[in-house]
């Protein structure tokens, strides 16, 4: 019965996988074509340093811009998450899912199973394209001495971003029942989430020149950041796919016992953000005051908003 | 047996379907009516576990099928409002269906397809409503399922198709291992297929009429009278249906002997008996009252 679910998902989204995996290796080989241009070619002999020989994420890059895993692969988690969510909800697939006889929470974790296990079969064949563009770039005298330590170690961190990525936009697009709101809503949160690595980095090495194994340790601190976000949000994905219910489909929230936490995370954070640097009462406290009721208005009071819209896109005189 | 159990569902804090409970038998063709925006469509949804209710229960012989969901697989809905097949091609429809209707029947599926003229590589989306319509039903048919919930199936059918897909409803549940629940405005198809009927009003069940029972009992006269006072008979045991000048068409839904004595006894200028049909009923039923308020 679980293959039968399987082959019902995987006929459902296979065209879309199929072409989030073309993406994916042609933005891994332009990525990787790209990097290769940094390189300098005056250096000869390994281009890995000796970081590539323990287990570290490998974070040296001496000769130019090297990675072990394909960066791109990052926003490709993102967008399968996103898609899968969310495709289902706008395209009413998950009507016919809940009324296949799987339990939901079969359904969401065979799902996740699906979308995890696509970003794998992505992630091996655009690294072996990532590996190849750099080795068909390599000038004489240089050689690629990949790692076992090294190689595994920042491939795996890699992917368990990627991973990471692909949870925020899964629960995301869990959460959020409109899509133009949730494109805006994931973004400007990943935004913040790139002003916050820099304060978390400032916190936990707060002593220049940070080292290699600073680094690598700094990557270790997030590596379990993310680990912690997934541990967190699958599950907690799973008992609110369980509880959806159909007809808040084209809401904001599809949740509305998320009210809170959503303010909080999504209006609170990012509108601390925004003014964290600016002295109180200046201008800026003021636009983020504004940022703070129109949050809530979004929320609570969605119907002026939305009557607001309507008249002004012509769809109500 | 399937049994919908004191199901209960509040959109945007307002009751949409409230306390609705019926059982529904392998056999029975079951119309369901009501005016529009009464719940019969969030009725649907809530019975398949696409709206999650605030209470009440679905069995499928006493299997609840939040407990049980792989009884469901004995119920076929498909949303004529909001479902995914509009990117498929109709070919690619029985791959999604016999994975979950193991006795989902292919072959059929494509005969049927043929006999109305619908075309295999044809995707959904571009089919006319009517068309759209009649896949449902072929889908619905060919899944094998148990109960099958239809949802305004004839929407948009010319009349021949319609006939058609009545008299293959009604062949369906010949063997007794089927049963239809079909909800519809149009109540003169309904009159010809359905054995019984609930009503739907004010997001309650009304009522659950029993046609062949109804019939027996009620009855549908077209009356005149000498002056244009309605007898207190009438006003007390009658429901108006239409009005024309002097002439009243009314329906009584208790007509026992002793009406038929007193309503004689007032010699009208006019009697005549009228068949019955299930619209009468509806509009009897829906009208908040008598309708011989608006008479005065």
């Amino acid at each position: 019965m679980q293959t039968s679910l399987m082959q019902l998902l995987w006929r459902h989204y296979r065209r879309r996988m199929g072409a989030l995996g073309v993406i994916a290796v042609l933005l891994g080989f332009w990525l990787a074509w790209s990097e290769t241009g940094s390189w300098s070619h005056q250096l000869t002999g390994a281009i890995f340093d000796a970081q590539i020989h323990q287990w570290t994420v490998y974070t040296q890059a001496t000769m130019g811009s090297l990675s072990l895993y394909p960066g791109g692969l990052l926003f490709m988690g993102l967008l399968v998450g996103l898609l899968l969510m969310n495709g289902d909800l706008k395209d009413h697939f998950n009507g016919f899912l809940f009324m296949s006889g799987y339990r939901r929470t079969t359904i969401y974790w065979h799902k996740a199973l699906l979308g995890i296990g696509t970003l794998l079969a992505m992630a091996l064949v655009t690294t072996v394209i990532h590996y190849a563009v750099y080795l068909s770039h390599l000038a004489p005298g240089q050689t690629f001495n990949l790692a076992l330590p090294g190689l595994l170690t920042s491939w795996g961190y890699g992917f368990l971003q990627t991973v990471g990525f692909f949870t925020i936009g899964w629960f995301a697009a869990l959460i959020v029942g409109q899509t133009g709101p949730l494109v805006i809503t994931v973004a400007g949160f990943l935004v913040s989430l790139i002003g916050v690595v820099p304060v978390i980095e400032r916190l936990w090495f707060p002593t220049q020149p940070v080292s290699a194994q600073a680094d690598a340790r700094l990557a270790g601190v997030l590596a379990l950041g993310w680990l912690l976000a997934i541990v967190i949000l699958l599950p907690w994905g799973a008992w609110l796919y369980r509880r959806l219910s159909l007809e808040n489909d084209g809401h904001y929230l599809l949740f509305a016992g998320l009210r809170w936490p959503v303010f909080l995370v999504y209006v609170v954070y990012l509108g601390l953000i925004f003014v964290g640097n600016h002295i109180a009462w200046s201008p800026m406290t003021l636009i983020y005051a504004a940022f703070v009721v129109f949050g809530y208005l979004w929320l609570w009071r969605p119907h002026p908003l939305e009557w607001w819209r309507r008249r002004h896109t012509g769809i109500e005189k | 047996m399937l049994h919908v159990n004191q199901l209960s569902k509040t959109i945007d804090h307002r009751p949409i379907i409230e306390e609705i409970d019926f059982t529904w038998q392998p056999g029975e063709i079951v119309g369901l009516v009501g005016r529009n925006g009464v719940g019969k469509t969030t009725l649907f949804r809530a019975m398949t576990n696409q709206y999650v209710a605030d209470s009440g229960q679905v069995t499928i012989d006493d299997h609840d099928l939040q407990a049980e969901p792989q009884f469901q697989q004995h119920l076929f809905f498909i949303d004529t409002q909001y479902n995914f097949m509009g990117n498929y091609r109709l070919r690619e429809l029985p791959d999604f269906y016999a994975l979950v209707y193991t006795n989902f029947d292919r072959d059929r599926y494509v005969k049927l397809l043929q006999h109305f003229d619908l075309q295999l590589n044809d995707q959904y989306r571009r089919l006319s409503k009517g068309m759209r319509a009649l896949v449902n039903v072929i889908l619905a048919l060919t899944s094998n399922a148990t109960y099958i919930v239809l949802d305004e199936p004839f929407d948009g059918l010319d009349v021949i198709v319609r006939e058609n897909i009545a008299t293959m409803v009604i062949d369906e549940v010949a063997d007794q291992t089927k049963g239809f629940l079909i909800s519809s405005h149009d109540l003169n198809e309904l009159d010809g297929l359905s054995d019984r009927v609930l009503l739907l009003k004010e997001s309650r069940l009304a009522h659950d009429y029993n046609l062949e029972d109804v019939r027996a009992t009620a009855k549908k006269v077209q009356l005149v009278f000498k002056d244009k006072v309605i007898p207190e008979v009438l006003k007390q045991n009658s429901k108006l249906i239409r009005v024309s000048g002097r002439v009243l068409v009314v329906v009584f839904p208790e007509y026992t002997d002793e009406l038929d004595a007193q309503l004689r006894a007032l010699q009208p200028v006019l009697f005549e008996e009228l068949s019955l049909t299930l619209e009468d009923l509806f509009r009897a039923n829906l009208s908040q009252d008598t309708g011989y308020q608006m008479m005065k």
